[in-house]
């Protein structure tokens, strides 16, 4: 019977995994920069906000599918709140939490299961799915801007 | 005879009345097992509430009938959390009401608090 439920989460618990790597890289990629790179411009949009838009995706859609409240972290992820490391690394042990929650619920039946969202009605996987697709683009976003402040250092050391 | 057909006319107009005009009787759980099932759909559910927001009347609460939970968006105050409340109403999908955004919701349109 235990088997039964262990084959029964072998979806979930690779999503899961997808998505607690993903949390993990953002919080080495924020640890990773100088405090005054976190939101230095240009790029018109910095690496934080990337990362904050990674990270509210995430909470967006783990809070939605829980609470069935699907509220835009618009308002507490600005950069004006979440102005240091220390914070961002707070809200992505938040983000974590939440997606502990979603995920400890799920099963691989439930997957195919229709879910409401602000969008309309989607199967749960495909919520997953494009939650995931979308916060690792802000991710690959942020990463990108690291090797920026990387590039121009190597250039400051040759010159 | 006419007596018997207008007996039997009568009490097809008598179930087709309470059919279309109550709402079903349903628990949180089915509702949100299949959402587009019941989207659109007047439902009624007894439950206890669990958290609520408002402001100025409006806002919604969330109802727990003991299979599972829902929110339920209202224009008319929203009762504290503890009380045990039937609500009737229509079930939305993705609404943006009073500040917040909903994946599934009731729109309230009648409601009864015990003990009042």
């Amino acid at each position: 019977m235990e088997n039964k439920t262990a084959e029964k989460r072998e979806i979930v618990k690779e999503l899961d995994l997808a998505f607690a790597r993903l949390i993990d890289r953002l919080k080495v990629l924020v640890k990773s920069v100088s405090p005054d790179q976190l939101y230095r411009r240009p790029p018109s949009v910095t690496f934080g906000e990337n990362i904050l838009r990674s990270a509210a995706i995430l909470e967006q859609t783990f809070g939605g599918l829980t609470t069935n409240l699907w509220d835009d972290p618009f308002e507490w992820t600005l950069p004006e709140t979440l102005s240091s490391q220390d914070r961002i690394i707070e809200y992505l042990a938040e983000v974590d939490a939440t997606r502990e929650r979603a995920f400890c619920c799920f099963s691989d039946d439930a997957l195919t299961k229709y879910v409401s969202s602000p969008a309309g009605e989607f199967v749960l996987l495909s919520v997953l799915l494009d939650a995931l697709v979308r916060s690792s683009d802000y991710h690959g976003r942020a990463a990108a801007t690291v090797k920026i402040y990387s590039d121009e250092s190597m250039v400051r050391f040759i010159i | 005879m006419s007596i018997k057909r207008s007996s039997a006319v009568f009490a097809i107009l008598v179930c087709t009345f309470f059919l279309t005009a109550c709402p079903s009787q349903t628990n949180v759980a089915k509702i949100n097992a299949d959402p587009a099932r019941y989207r659109g759909k007047e439902v009624a559910i007894a439950g206890r509430v669990t958290d609520s927001y408002g402001f100025m009347g409006a806002g919604g609460y969330e109802i727990d009938d003991g299979s599972g939970k829902i929110w339920i968006a209202t224009t008319r105050g929203v009762p504290s959390r503890g009380a045990f409340v039937g609500a009737k109403g229509y079930v939305r999908s993705g609404l943006t009401f009073s500040g917040r955004t909903f994946g599934t919701v009731v729109e309230e349109t009648e409601r009864h608090v015990k003990g009042k």
